[in-house]
């Protein structure tokens, strides 16, 4: 039986829900990531701040030069997760087969729906009704067999785009794309492909599988199949969360290992408090690093005992960190992970001679985060994290 | 240098110190073992310069003098030597040994003896005599219970807290406490009251080799400390830092003491640990003690154990969490038929101790467990 896999993705997601709260950002430029002139990108760009030219994952330096009169907001990651989980809940109510890839991105297989709630296009047209009506909030729906074609489908008419890819179509709406538009292919691959004057994904589906796997090794039969419109990943629901974890990718390569230390102590702090927000510890601590190079390694280390600790991530990643880094070759990206996660609940508690108590831990940080939620994000930081705010 | 022997001793001597040999690759001479050929005996030494290991056995020396050798290509090759007369020869121009069995010949590459780090002679602040016997029971009775993890080192070795003459060897990984006393023989005057950290690793190599009778010399300084007898010598360092006031953490009171028969204890015990958490290895208990009876039960994913014990009970009734592991390593190692547990509560230490004797203590943290 043929497939109907549809792709939700939100437009503007963040910025979209700044503007719906805050009636003064409506119509205006808004720059979500952090101050105008930080050191970090942009997550998202209001529509009306696309128009300066202004992407995600652009400098905030530079947007703020394309557009100096938008407003810059740091994201509030606890108000977008709420909002992102009261939208699963509408997608869960027509399928079980929900996978959230993202906060503001899902994909549903609504295979045999029908008779329950019609064809795929209605139950497109009744998702994004209710995201309007009961969050006011827009989103754009691609209707495809799989989840690539659904993926290229709602890309199609943003904002607010409904697009169905049937199979037949793969020649008229799928082959005129840049290559640039499939799954891993990224700029780097792009070029490379160009190089051999692949430029659209049709040019992609009549390549030979063996050219391209020279140009992209295993991965040339896999980006073949796709351009081709096969694609046979099934929509899987949300597991429970294996892992939890942050990483930043840094707009200027760097090699300080004092900068580096306190990005790592902010991703343990963000690490840390999604663990207690949903409850879970962990035993293994994760260190990713990836070098200027694009070599990326990923290091870890398993403790004796669970942990949602900032300050034990943060000891562990430092640890894993100062092992592995030598200072010589600069970093692009630095994440932390933790793995091996259980519910904080189903832990038992071994009692402990000789150490700092645990328990006035547990509380510290209870407070601490009941403030962070309560006022906004850092209005209690570490003090060496400060420098970073001026 | 050139020596007359048999496999057995070469066989001895390497088995002897093979656990001093470097595993790290920083410096090439420490994966070899020094063979020092003087008055009729052969000298067998190794060290990655956190533990060094000597000892000797008896030989017919034709002429003395030193050499290294490659330890994994040495101790490889004596085990397949034929059980005969064997001389080795050390050649200098070729800085290799001429090893000769029948009229078999094999040539080995090594390094220059004089190369070899020195194990030294340490003078010692303190010396001791203490039983052999004595000390490796010691050991075995308390190593099981230091720290694998090390981001507090000192908590990977054992604690030898000395009061005058008494030897208090003490273990803990923070979750449980090992509690050995002694009385030692001091060899000076002076008034002790010393506390040294030694890496569970050396005295495990301690109770491996010392098969001797005749008393164990420890001496040393703040950094270093020495054990020997006629044949053998560890040196070792010792860990930095300050071991926690172990005294303070036990009760001095309790509320409700056991007597249960340690191997029923430890069967039952077993089989409840069967079924260990697939999640993170260990296996949970929960005791409950009332009237004259002792229920255990454990569950988990796999299935569940509950089993009734009679023991003899004073006190309160209990309800009380252990990891099973904990309770176990304790009664592996205990001979006597009789156990007692004291208990202060259900989230406070049980004490374990035998009936009949006084001479060693542990302590179990309980665990709080999720309902």
């Amino acid at each position: 039986m043929k497939r109907k896999i549809i792709h939700v993705d939100m437009d503007a997601f963040y910025a979209a829900v700044e503007q719906r709260d805050n009636p003064e950002l409506q119509g205006k430029p808004v720059v979500i990531g952090g101050r105008a002139k930080s050191r970090g990108v942009v997550s998202t760009a209001s529509y009306e701040a696309r128009k300066f030219g202004i992407r995600s994952a652009m400098p905030l330096i530079e947007a703020y030069h394309r557009c100096p009169q938008a407003i810059f907001l740091p994201p509030n990651l606890v108000k977008y997760r709420w909002v992102s989980q009261q939208i699963m809940e509408i997608f869960s109510e027509f399928t079980p087969l929900v996978e959230a890839i993202s906060l503001d991105e899902a994909f549903l297989d609504v295979t045999g729906t029908e008779r329950l709630f019609g064809e795929a296009v209605v139950i497109a047209k009744r998702i994004k009704k209710r995201i309007k009506d009961e969050l006011n909030l827009t989103c754009s729906i691609g209707i495809a067999p799989n989840k690539f074609l659904a993926k290229l489908a709602s890309d199609l008419e943003k904002p607010d785009g409904l697009v169905v890819i049937t199979e037949d179509d793969i020649q008229s709406k799928v082959w005129p794309l840049p290559v640039g538009k499939v799954w891993g292919v990224g700029y780097k691959t792009a070029q490379r492909l160009e190089e051999f004057n692949i430029k659209t994904i049709g040019d992609l589906a009549g390549t030979h599988v063996d050219l391209l796997a020279r140009i992209l090794g295993n991965w040339g039969l896999e980006a073949h199949k796709l351009a081709n419109g096969i694609d046979n990943r099934p929509v899987l629901p949300e597991r429970e969360a294996h892992s939890i974890g942050h990483e930043m990718t840094f707009d200027v390569d760097i090699s300080d290992k004092e900068i580096l230390t306190r990005i790592l102590l902010e991703l343990s702090q963000n690490v840390g408090f999604r663990l207690r927000r949903a409850g879970l510890k962990g035993r293994t601590i994760v260190l990713k690093l990836r070098f200027a190079d694009f070599k990326t390694i990923t290091r870890n280390h398993t403790r004796l005992e669970e942990t949602n600790f900032d300050d034990v991530i943060f000891e562990e990643s430092l640890n894993l960190f100062q092992s592995n880094y030598s200072g010589q070759e600069s970093l692009r990206l630095i994440g932390v992970t933790v793995t091996g996660l259980v519910k904080e609940n189903e832990v038992s508690k071994q009692f402990t001679l000789f150490s700092d108590n645990d328990d006035k831990f547990e509380e510290l940080y209870k407070t601490l985060d009941q403030i962070n939620i309560k006022y906004g994000k850092n209005t209690i930081i570490r003090a060496s994290l400060l420098n970073d705010e001026k | 240098m050139k020596i007359i022997t048999t496999k057995e001793n070469l066989l001895y001597g390497i088995q002897t110190v093979q656990k001093a040999i470097s595993t790290k690759n920083t410096i090439p001479i420490l994966s070899g073992i020094l063979l020092k050929a003087k008055d009729n005996r052969l000298f067998f030494s190794a060290t990655d310069l956190e533990i060094g290991i000597q000892c000797s056995v008896p030989v017919q020396t034709l002429s003395e003098g030193e050499v290294v050798l490659p330890a994994r290509y040495f101790s490889e090759l004596v085990r397949k030597l034929p059980e005969t007369k064997i001389t080795l020869e050390y050649i200098p121009e070729n800085i290799e040994v001429k090893i000769n069995y029948g009229d078999a010949e094999v040539n080995l590459k090594g390094w220059p003896g004089e190369e070899f780090p020195v194990i030294p002679e340490l003078e010692g602040d303190y010396s001791f005599e203490i039983q052999p016997i004595l000390l490796k029971n010691m050991i075995k009775q308390t190593i099981f219970a230091v720290s694998i993890d090390d981001t507090r080192p000192i908590f990977t070795g054992a604690l030898f807290h000395i009061e005058e003459d008494i030897l208090n060897l003490v273990t803990t990984d923070t979750h449980r406490l090992a509690w050995r006393k002694a009385k030692i023989n001091l060899l000076n005057e002076n008034k002790y009251d010393l506390n040294l950290i030694i890496p569970s690793k050396t005295l495990n190599e301690l109770a491996r080799i010392i098969k001797e009778d005749e008393p164990i010399l420890v001496k040393g300084d703040q950094n270093q400390i020495s054990f020997q007898t006629n044949e053998t010598r560890i040196i070792s360092r010792l860990i930095e830092g300050k071991f926690p006031n172990y005294k303070q953490v036990i009760p001095n009171n309790y509320n409700g003491l056991i007597r249960v028969k340690t191997k029923t204890l430890q069967s039952t015990l077993e089989r409840a640990s069967l079924f260990v958490n697939e999640k993170d290895g260990t296996s949970i208990v929960k005791l409950v003690i009332k009237d004259q009876t002792l229920n255990i039960s454990s569950k988990s994913d796999v299935g569940k154990v509950d089993e009734n014990i009679p023991i003899f009970f004073e006190g309160q009734e209990i309800e009380i969490s252990f990891n099973a592991k904990y309770l176990l390593d304790v009664l592996k190692i205990i001979e006597e038929e009789d156990l007692i547990i004291n208990l202060t509560g259900s989230l406070s230490p049980a004490i374990l101790q035998t009936a009949n004797h006084d001479n060693f203590i542990y302590l179990i943290l309980p665990l709080r467990t999720s309902a």
